[in-house]
């Protein structure tokens, strides 16, 4: 049994269909989380009443389940004057490029077994574009977003699609930069590689300035207050007013992937992916350690959700160009000189 | 009026305002998280029941006599009273003449339009017979307007106050 | 003339007065139950006393004359303090059961009390008990309420003298009793006895629990049930709560006080005609056109087709419009150089006792006569192109109903202004909708040639407008200014309502 589920075709489709099932739970947890922690949060209560059988509370954990229920039995509604076959598109393009991403990230250590190198992301670590394949389909989102408010054919679906372009375009290029801190200390763009740098010291701590400028426009980049443009749900009305159920869901769902991928990445760049004292030298502990990091950082993304208003649109793009980026030049620098110092 | 404030080189990086303003919001998580829901300040309703004060202004009860008939004699205080013109009084003539007192007038018909009433409590201050209070009930609900204009007998039938 | 002090202010009076009706002419309040302008002074109440300098006692308001030099004090510590007793020897035997009194809101008692009163009873005896009798077909009598003012007693015996009412029993058992009550069911009269009742001891079995005095607003008007042009206070409840069957604005009628014309009463048939304008049924709402209902703008294109015509014309006018009505219709026929009739009002045997009621059943039959309109019957040939008919809430003649409906039926144009639906409005091309007598302010001449004006409380109904409006458009802004043109033309003196005020003008 062991031995057949260990043969690299199987193993590969057992890793594709959990990292799946994985990830869109955590979405669906998440989405739950989100609501619950807003609720803490505020003293409230929050969703609670959803019960399994009509019986089992469990604390509103069926609240995603009825959700998505709801969504898929809502009728779905396209307007008269959208263009249709993108108004279609848009959600699609919006998910599959969140989801895609993940493929690249190594969520555990590799190990050999009768000889066979087993590794445990998706994408081969030998392919050696890792950080690039990330950012390269990462960036895929932003299509979903204005052709879905292009699409929409709605004055305020547009304008909402362009401030989140906008602000996305703006807030990748200091997110690159920072990485370029960690691609150039690493010498690899394999995030393995980027991984087994990490052993002993986080680049967390080394490149602190390029964390912290990668870990502000994670936020940015995957529209989440206090960056939200692009939705703006409490007052400001962003790309999707137009989109009604499942359609609509496709977005919340690409937005929670994301933010799923970010945190992962930020994980695997920054704090040393699936190492983790005494805990690593198991693969399952290994495993562990980087679902440990991952849930951490989610928290936090809910966290600072609730706790911070939104900026102005014009204090967003000034932190952007004149903040952000500046910082992660520095970062660069100062990196690249205590390379060359060092030899 | 415009207010000059001039931010400190630490204020202006705004991360230990972050901080904080993080550390608050992770204390009222925690707080609720270990809070049991009997202790929270949000009441789950149709388990758990609010205690109104005595005070309070809910449903609308027309109370009667020993004999059982209402005491209310049609005088359309209430119904002068109401700023929402929610009530409608029909009178009636009665031929019933009590050695303590003399009993003309009674409604023929009392209804209250729940839709247009705003719970004020002028109807029980203009009430000269004390006829028409207003109870501690809070859970009215109907399913239809037709419904929501309650008649003198379901006036009656309003559950007295806790503290009468 | 003399002069007088009353709380220290000087003033200078006719002689001959007592001195509640000086204080009334100078509107002091002086509270009184059983003096009555229109009956004999009694003084049984005392409610009015008031000090008079000199004298060792407090003396009656309405039965003490006034004389030079007299010094008066209403408002002073021991008048206040005679009220005080005066109204809790009232309130010894009285109910107080206001909630279910039909007279609160308008009650004398109720009224002094709250202003001169006592908040607490301060006997411990019971009250005496009487039933409430339904006396006759129209009054009740709740003998609990009484205060024995005698108003009642005195109006039947002095105005109608038909004596239908005495007081029997003596010191606290007094009371009022009917003792004739087939007279009182007959008695054109004897619903004022309601009136007068200064408490709610007598009532009305028709207006018994049917509204509340203060939900309804209080409109002066002219009865226009007879050509007496008797003055009334109209009851209107307007403001229809969502609940409220729609029973009608007009809540009833009752008399109002015309001191120039010393009158105070109003007969029954007057005080119930209040549910006819109530009547929607019958009530022309909208222009009407062969039959059809039409619209204003096809109204006024027919009117003018039929004044650019060219043919002769004439124009009834009706007894029963108003004066500014009437005098847009002789504008008309002035202008066009139409031919002006009026019918014959209708005629109606007197009841017994008559005292001020009128023959002739139509309000303002004394301005046709004044304005020498030719009868209608009296015309010698009823062939005309355009003619107009005015017609209003009442009944004219036979002879001249049949002649008008000859004219409207013979003519080509044949308009009709009228209230209700009748015969002219059928056997006309255009019956145009007219506002009725509560709806406009109006004024009319009565059978002394006193000119009246009737307010319009209820304003003009969706879709209906004056005549004058039809016939000039915007060349008068209000029936005023009709008033004003028609008094220095035809009467040759200035009026406005203003000068005819509450009581009216003598012509």
């Amino acid at each position: 049994m062991m031995a057949k589920l260990l043969a690299p075709e199987v193993f590969m489709i057992v890793k594709v269909v959990a990292v799946f099932i994985i990830v869109l739970t955590m979405v669906a947890v998440g989405t739950w989380v989100e609501r619950r922690g807003a609720a803490f949060i505020q003293d409230r209560v929050g969703p609670n009443r959803v019960a399994l059988f009509g019986k089992f509370r469990i604390m509103g954990l069926a609240q995603p389940v009825a959700d998505g229920i709801k969504f898929f039995f809502k009728e779905d509604v396209i307007p008269a004057n959208a263009d249709k076959i993108l108004f279609v598109l848009a959600p699609l393009i919006a998910f599959i490029p969140a989801t895609m991403t993940f493929a690249a990230i190594p969520f555990g250590r590799s190990f050999d077994i009768n000889g066979v190198h087993y590794f445990l992301s998706i994408l081969p670590p030998a392919t050696n574009i890792g950080v690039l394949y990330v950012f390269a389909i990462g960036s895929m989102g932003v299509y979903g977003i204005i052709v879905g408010a292009w699409a929409s054919n709605n004055k305020w679906s547009i304008l909402g699609g362009m401030r989140a372009s906008a602000q996305i375009i703006s807030y990748e290029l200091a997110m690159t930069m920072a990485v370029v801190g960690v691609v150039l200390s690493t010498g690899s763009l394999r995030l393995d590689r980027v991984i087994s740098a990490q052993t002993g010291l986080w680049n967390v701590v080394p490149q602190f300035l390029g964390a912290l400028v990668f870990f502000v426009s994670m936020f940015a980049e995957t529209n989440r207050l206090p960056f939200d443009f692009a939705e703006g749900e409490s007052e400001i009305i962003g790309y999707h007013v137009e989109y009604g159920s499942m359609k609509f869901s496709m977005f919340a769902l690409a937005e929670y992937a994301n933010m799923i991928t970010a945190a992962a990445l930020f994980v695997t760049l920054y704090l040393g992916g699936w190492h983790f004292p005494w805990l690593d030298q198991w693969i399952w502990g290994s495993i562990l350690a980087f679902l440990l990091k991952l849930v951490s950082i989610l928290w936090i993304f809910v966290w600072v959700r609730w706790t911070l208003p939104r900026f102005r649109y014009d204090q967003l793009m000034r932190l952007g160009w004149k903040v952000m980026i500046p910082l992660s030049l520095v970062n660069m620098i100062v990196v690249a000189l205590f390379l060359a110092y060092r030899g | 009026m415009k207010k000059e404030v001039k931010l400190s080189f630490w204020d202006r990086l705004y991360l230990p305002a972050i901080l904080v303003g993080m550390g608050i919001t992770i204390k009222h998580f925690f707080k609720n998280l270990f809070t049991p829901p009997s202790k929270r300040y949000t009441v789950e309703f149709p388990e758990r029941k609010k205690d109104v004060p005595e005070w309070y202004r809910g449903l609308h009860r027309l109370n009667t006599r020993d004999d059982g008939s209402v005491k209310c004699v049609a005088c359309y205080c209430c119904a002068t009273a109401c700023p929402a013109d929610a009530i409608f009084i029909e009178a009636e003539d009665i031929d019933d003449l009590d050695e303590s007192y003399p009993r003309e007038k009674r409604p023929k018909q009392f209804i209250i339009d729940l839709h247009r009433c705003i719970f004020c409590g002028f109807c029980q201050e203009a009430c000269p017979e004390d006829a028409i209070v207003l109870t501690n009930e809070y859970e009215i609900t109907q399913l239809s307007r037709d419904e929501g204009l309650i008649t003198m007998e379901e006036l009656i039938k309003t559950p007295k106050k806790k503290m009468d | 003339m003399m002069n007088i002090k009353i709380d220290n202010k000087e003033h200078s009076v006719e002689e001959g007065q007592t001195i509640l009706e000086v204080c009334r002419n100078l509107d002091i309040e002086i509270p009184h139950f059983c003096y009555h302008p229109g009956l004999s002074i009694a003084g049984n109440c005392r409610m009015c006393l008031v000090e008079v300098k000199g004298m060792p006692k407090l003396m009656t308001a309405c039965s003490t004359m006034v004389q030079d030099k007299m010094e008066i004090f209403t408002d002073s510590d021991v008048v206040k303090e005679a009220r005080k007793g005066v109204l809790e020897f009232i309130l010894l035997d009285h109910p107080v059961d206001c909630p279910i009194c039909d007279k609160s809101g308008e009650c004398d008692l109720q009224n002094y009390n709250f202003d001169y009163g006592i908040d607490q009873r301060r006997s411990i005896f019971p009250k005496e008990r009487h039933k409430v009798e339904k006396i006759s077909e129209k009054i009740y009598k709740n003998d609990n309420r009484c205060v024995l003012c005698t108003r009642c007693i005195r109006f039947l015996d002095e105005v109608t003298k038909t004596h239908e009412f005495t007081t029997i029993e003596r010191g606290s058992h007094t009371h009022i009793t009917c003792v004739d009550p087939e007279g009182l069911d007959q008695n054109p009269f004897a619903s004022n006895i309601a009136d007068l009742c200064p408490v709610g001891a007598l009532g009305l079995n028709e207006f018994r629990f049917k509204k509340r005095v203060w939900l309804t607003e209080h409109v002066r008007a002219v009865c226009p049930g007879c050509e007496a042009g008797c003055n009334l206070t109209v009851d209107l409840h307007t403001k229809q709560t969502p609940l409220d069957p729609n029973v009608g604005p007009v809540v009833r009628f009752t008399s109002a006080d015309n001191y120039s014309m010393q009158r105070f009463f109003i007969c029954d048939e007057g005080r119930y005609s209040y549910s006819g304008y109530n009547e929607t049924e019958r009530r022309l709402l909208h222009p009407e056109l062969d039959g059809e209902e039409t619209t204003n703008g096809k109204a006024k294109a027919f009117l003018k087709e039929a004044l650019s015509s060219e043919l002769t014309g004439a124009v009834v006018l009706s007894p029963l419009a108003s004066v500014e009505e009437n005098y847009a219709a002789i504008l008309l026929a002035e202008q066009m150089g139409y031919d002006l009739y009026r019918p014959s009002p209708f005629r109606k045997d007197l009841p017994e006792p008559a005292l001020f009621i009128e023959k002739i059943k139509a309000p303002n039959h004394r301005m046709m006569k004044l304005l020498e309109v030719p009868k209608v019957t009296d015309m010698e040939s009823s062939d005309y192109g355009v003619v107009l008919v005015l017609n209003s809430i009442g009944s004219i003649r036979d002879n001249s109903l049949v002649k008008i409906l000859s004219l409207l039926k013979r003519a080509k144009y044949s308009i009709t202004f009228e209230v209700e639906r009748s015969e002219f409005s059928e056997n006309s091309k255009l019956a145009l909708p007219a506002p009725m007598f509560l709806e406009e302010d109006g004024c009319f001449i009565n059978s002394s040639k006193r000119i009246q004006r009737s307010t319009g409380g209820l304003g003009y109904p969706e879709g209906v407008r004056p005549l004058w409006e039809w016939l000039f458009g915007n060349r008068f802004t209000n029936s005023e200014s009709l008033l004003t043109q028609f008094s220095n033309e035809k009467l040759g003196i200035e009026l406005s309502y203003e000068k005819i005020g509450k009581e009216g003008v003598e012509l």
